[in-house]
């Protein structure tokens, strides 16, 4: 937002759908096929898919549907996940583990165990979070490719 | 990237061109060149799903044959126990095994009490481990390849251990002792049912030494063991071995033995893609064992087998019930077995190269590679010799083809071609042509 990176080498749009659970973890294969192919190493990699499938279940969870915008500029990485949902009311509370405002269908599900969030910031260096209650959420990860 | 073994290939003289083993191909290892089939070396993960659909029968697995025995002085016979549930409940294990002596081995040994000791040290392993979990099985050849290729990140949580016929290996080095001749001169010869044990001969993934000399396809030995058995006069007490050896090819039978929790089982290359793909993204986190099968059933499902899977299973359950799930094996013959059971070498790893070692170039055949696929029908036709219009326009970009190897593109750019001849053949000299034409 503030800071404007160099010029991306390549950028793609990813759509996810809320609600649907069985194609959550789409997106995160996608972008990791494609780190795969433009040779990123493999930590990299691992950090990015977790982050992005975290993501992706927070929109399949809680939101009605959110577009993924993957950029790769030389020294960074970012993804931005731009939902529809019902937003976060207090973002420092949804930061800590084990926090979660999930519904009881969805804690018997085996998600909502308030771990997203914060395993997202573990797996990234730089998260941005901000959200309007009742409009969406927008997540911006970055990884920094070189060191 | 080292060139490693390959333990099937396609006889191209054989080959139709069908495409039916690049449609199968569950790692998008096919191709078809000049009508014939061809394997991607660094796709492919050796687990034969290509075998088992060939109706030309031009994939061929590197198993040997009946000439492999005249190599040596002393031949053992090492039966996967699959081989047991092959044959009408009348023919036991001990036919088996009297049968393959009648074949010319000077011995058969039972690898269900192979099977046996694996389990007992496997299970210690699994209680006194700390790798990264879930632990996976690296019973299966197949699944180990596709780890070191698709999924290096997961190399941790391969179990440092053999497969139980490394027991097999060692055996035979205490043979040639007994018989006071060289090792070389020992050739232990695995019946198999998959193609992938020849990597366990000439390519071993976790010993500097190869435990194994060779292997013989079930389906090669199949008939000739049935005369075999058949002709036998009078039964040795050759097995002495419990369910459990029988146990082992089949997905999650010996799981409830190994007393470990939240233990699964998974068969066939895509279900095993899939769990992989949950692991590597931190979705798996309560599952403590993988044991993965690349062949869907497990190794009863092998490719190389004969007999329908599904029956093969319920006679391998009923061998099960009447040997009896109790271990058959005394706490000295694992202690000194332990030793052979554990991996001595680093496992390399042979990742998927990008397609270019450098980054922007990568990132511009990505993009390409995108335009390429949006551009095309995106029908998976397979015309091309490309399993799906997405591995197409990667050959494209890869330089492994024309985009006009596509019949749609090839169609569109005829079009074009006939277009703009039409529009020359109607243009007329300049002598008599009409102003404003």
């Amino acid at each position: 937002m503030q800071e404007k990176p160099a010029e991306p080498l390549l950028e793609q749009e990813f759509a996810v759908q809320g609600g649907d659970f069985i194609h959550a973890g789409e997106v995160s294969s996608r972008i990791k096929a494609i780190l795969k192919d433009i040779g990123m190493s493999h930590d990299i990699i691992r950090r990015v898919a977790i982050a992005t499938y975290e993501a992706e279940m927070n929109v399949v969870c809680y939101a009605r549907q959110a577009a993924f915008h993957l950029a790769i500029t030389p020294d960074r990485l970012m993804v931005i996940a731009d939902d529809e949902g019902q937003g976060i009311p207090d973002i420092e509370l949804a930061m800590q583990e084990g926090y979660s405002t999930s519904s009881r269908e969805i804690k018997e599900m085996g998600f909502g165990a308030g771990l997203g969030l914060p395993n997202i910031k573990k797996n990234t260096d730089e998260l941005r979070i901000s959200s309007v209650v009742g409009k969406g959420t927008r997540l911006e990860m970055v990884i920094f490719t070189r060191k | 990237m080292s060139k490693y073994y390959h333990s099937i290939e396609v006889e191209t003289d054989k080959c139709t061109g069908c495409m039916q083993c690049m449609r199968a191909c569950p790692t998008e290892a096919m191709r078809i060149r000049e009508g014939k089939a061809l394997i991607l070396e660094d796709r492919c993960i050796d687990c034969g799903d290509c075998i088992r659909v060939c109706p030309a029968r031009a994939v061929r697995s590197m198993t040997g044959s009946f000439e492999d025995l005249t190599r040596f002085k002393y031949t053992i016979a090492i039966p996967s126990p699959v081989l047991y549930s092959q044959y009408g409940m009348g023919i036991t294990p001990n036919h088996i095994l009297n049968g393959l002596k009648g074949l010319g081995f000077n011995e058969a040994y039972d690898v269900g009490k192979a099977c046996e000791i694996y389990s007992a040290v496997l299970k210690e392993h699994l209680h006194s481990y700390s790798q990264n979990k879930p632990y996976i099985s690296t019973v299966c050849l197949a699944v180990v390849r596709l780890i070191q290729i698709n999924f290096p990140d997961l190399m941790g949580n391969l179990l440092s251990m053999e497969a139980p016929s490394a027991i097999a290996g060692a055996y035979k080095m205490a043979k040639a002792k007994i018989l006071g001749i060289s090792p070389q001169d020992v050739g232990a010869i695995f019946i198999t049912p998959c193609p992938a044990k020849m990597i366990a001969v000439n390519h071993p993934i976790f010993k500097s030494d190869p435990t194994l000399d060779g292997a013989i396809a079930i389906s090669d030995i199949y008939g000739v063991l049935f005369s075999a058995v058949r002709k036998i006069k009078s039964l040795e007490p050759l097995h002495d071995s419990g369910g459990f050896g029988v146990a082992t090819g089949i997905p999650g039978a010996c799981i409830a033995g190994l007393e470990i929790e939240n233990a699964i089982a998974v068969d066939g290359v895509k279900n095993v893609i899939n769990i992989l793909e949950d692991v590597e993204r931190g979705k798996i986190t309560n599952v403590n064992y993988l044991e993965l099968w690349a062949c869907p059933g497990g190794c009863v499902g092998g490719p190389l087998a004969v007999d329908n899977r599904f029956l093969a299973k319920i006679k391998a359950m009923k061998l099960i019930q009447q040997m009896g799930r109790n271990l058959n094996i005394n706490l000295a013959e694992v202690e000194r077995m332990r030793a052979h059971l554990s991996c001595d070498v680093e496992l390399s790893t042979y990742p998927m190269q990008p397609l270019s070692t450098d980054a922007r170039e990568a990132i511009r055949k990505v993009k390409e590679r995108e335009s390429i696929l949006e551009s095309l029908p995106r029908i998976n036709c397979g015309a091309c010799g490309a399993p799906n219009c997405k591995s197409f326009a990667e050959d494209v970009v890869q330089g492994r083809g024309e985009v006009t190897d596509c019949v749609f593109k090839l169609k569109e750019a005829t079009m074009e071609s006939l277009r703009r001849g039409l529009e020359i053949a109607q243009k007329a000299p300049l002598s008599i042509r009409k102003r404003g034409a």
